[in-house]
C-alpha cells in the first residue's frame, strides 16, 4: 500500500505539473503574441527600422519565455517557429511587405496553435 | 546519434524500474491487463528512443501513468474478490472427474485439439486419468491427475523421510555471503578454516561454496583459465 500511495502522490504531482505547464504555455505564448503585434503595428505605419528592432525583441522574448518549450512540445514545432522568426527578420530587413505580412500571419498561427493543442479539450483528446 | 543513446539508456532504466515496481509476477505469469501494459510500455519507450524530435516527457509520463494504473489495479484485485474476477477473470474447469466440460470449452472457444496438446505437455495424454484440468486466468492449464494415476510419494508407502532443507549459499565467484553465514550461526573465519583444510587459502579463488542441512560443505575452486 505504501508503494501505491507513493506512486499516487507522484502521479498527482505530475498531473499538477501538467496543468501548470498548460498555464505557462498560455502565458508565454500570449507574451510572444504581443511581440508579434508590436511588429505588425510598426509595419502598418511603415516603420521598418522599428519593426526590425521589434524582431530582435521577439527573438529575445522567445529565448527567455520559451526556453523550456522543447521539454514538453514536439521539437519540430519549435524548429518551425524558429525558422519562421528567422524569415520574418530577413523579410523586414529587405523591406518586403507582402512576405513580411505573410510570414507574420504564419508565425501567429503557430504560436497560437501551441497552447490550443495542449489544452484539455475533447477535440484534443479525440 | 549520441542523444539517441542517452535517451535509450534513460528509457531502458525507467522501463526496468517500472517492471520491478509492478512486482515479480509480471515476468512469469501475466494477467491479460498486465500483458497489455507490458506491450504498451515497450511501444511507448520505443517512440522517443527512435525519434529525438519527440520530447522525452512524452514517453516518460505515459509510462509512469501505466505503472500507476497497474499497481492500482493489482491492489484493487488484491482487496476485492469481485474486482479480481472482473480484472483478471476466473479460472475455468475444463475437465472434471475425467470428463470434458463441454459448455466451458465452447464458452472459452478452446478447442479439443488445444486441450489435448496441453494435456500431452503435462504428461497426462489420457483424459480418463485427469481428475481436474483447470484453465487459469493467465492462460496456463493446470492438470490434477486422479489419485491412482499420480506418482508414488513416500507418504503413500508410509516411509519415514529425513528433513531436507535448502543448502545455504556461502560463496559465489569469490564473494562471501556474510548474511547467510550469520543465519546459520557461522562466520567467515570458520569458512576460511574449513576451506584451508581442503587446501584453499584464499576465498577469492572459490567459484561456489554451499553448506547443506547435514553440515556438508560443498565447494568448487575457480579454474585458472577463467
Amino acid at each position: 500500500m505504501r508503494l501505491l500511495s507513493a506512486l499516487l502522490i507522484i502521479f498527482a504531482a505530475i498531473v499538477a505539473l501538467g496543468f501548470w505547464t498548460n498555464h505557462r504555455l498560455q502565458v508565454s505564448s500570449g507574451e510572444l503574441m504581443s511581440n508579434i503585434e508590436q511588429i505588425e503595428q510598426r509595419l502598418e505605419s511603415n516603420q521598418w527600422n522599428e519593426a526590425y528592432e521589434q524582431t530582435a525583441e521577439l527573438e529575445k522574448s522567445w529565448e527567455n519565455k520559451a526556453k523550456w518549450w522543447p521539454t514538453v512540445l514536439d521539437h519540430q514545432e519549435i524548429d518551425n517557429i524558429e525558422f519562421s522568426m528567422a524569415k520574418i527578420k530577413e523579410y523586414i530587413a529587405r523591406k518586403d511587405i507582402a512576405l513580411s505580412w505573410g510570414q507574420l500571419a504564419e508565425l501567429k498561427l503557430m504560436v497560437n496553435h501551441i497552447p490550443e493543442k495542449e489544452a484539455i479539450r475533447l477535440k484534443n483528446v479525440l | 546519434m549520441l542523444i539517441g543513446i542517452i535517451r535509450t539508456l534513460i528509457l531502458f532504466t525507467v522501463v526496468v524500474i517500472g517492471l520491478r515496481l509492478m512486482g515479480k509476477r509480471q515476468i512469469g505469469q501475466l494477467q491479460p491487463y498486465e500483458l497489455v501494459i507490458v506491450i504498451m510500455l515497450s511501444a511507448l519507450a520505443a517512440i522517443p528512443m527512435e525519434n529525438t524530435g519527440v520530447p522525452l516527457a512524452s514517453g516518460l509520463f505515459p509510462i509512469f501513468t501505466l505503472i500507476v494504473a497497474q499497481v492500482a489495479l493489482s491492489y484493487v484485485a488484491l482487496k476485492s474478490e469481485r474486482a479480481r474476477g472482473i480484472i483478471c477473470g476466473t479460472p475455468s474447469v475444463l475437465i472434471e472427474n475425467g470428463k470434458i466440460v463441454e459448455q466451458e470449452l465452447y464458452r472459452l472457444r478452446y478447442n479439443i485439439n488445444d486441450l489435448l496438446e496441453q494435456l500431452r505437455s503435462k504428461d497426462t495424454p489420457n483424459i480418463a486419468d485427469v481428475e481436474f484440468a483447470i484453465l487459469e486466468t493467465s492462460g496456463k492449464l493446470n492438470v490434477i491427475p486422479k489419485s491412482q494415476k499420480r506418482p508414488v510419494v513416500p507418504a503413500d508407502m508410509n516411509l519415514p523421510t529425513a528433513y531436507e532443507g535448502m543448502p545455504v549459499t556461502l560463496i559465489i565467484d569469490g564473494y562471501v555471503f556474510h548474511k547467510n553465514l550469520a543465519k546459520i550461526n557461522l562466520d567467515a573465519d570458520w569458512l576460511k578454516s574449513e576451506l584451508k583444510n581442503f587446501g584453499v587459502n584464499n576465498l577469492k579463488e572459490v567459484l561456489f561454496a554451499s553448506l547443506d542441512t547435514e553440515g556438508k560443505l560443498f565447494y568448487q575452486v575457480k579454474s585458472k583459465a577463467m
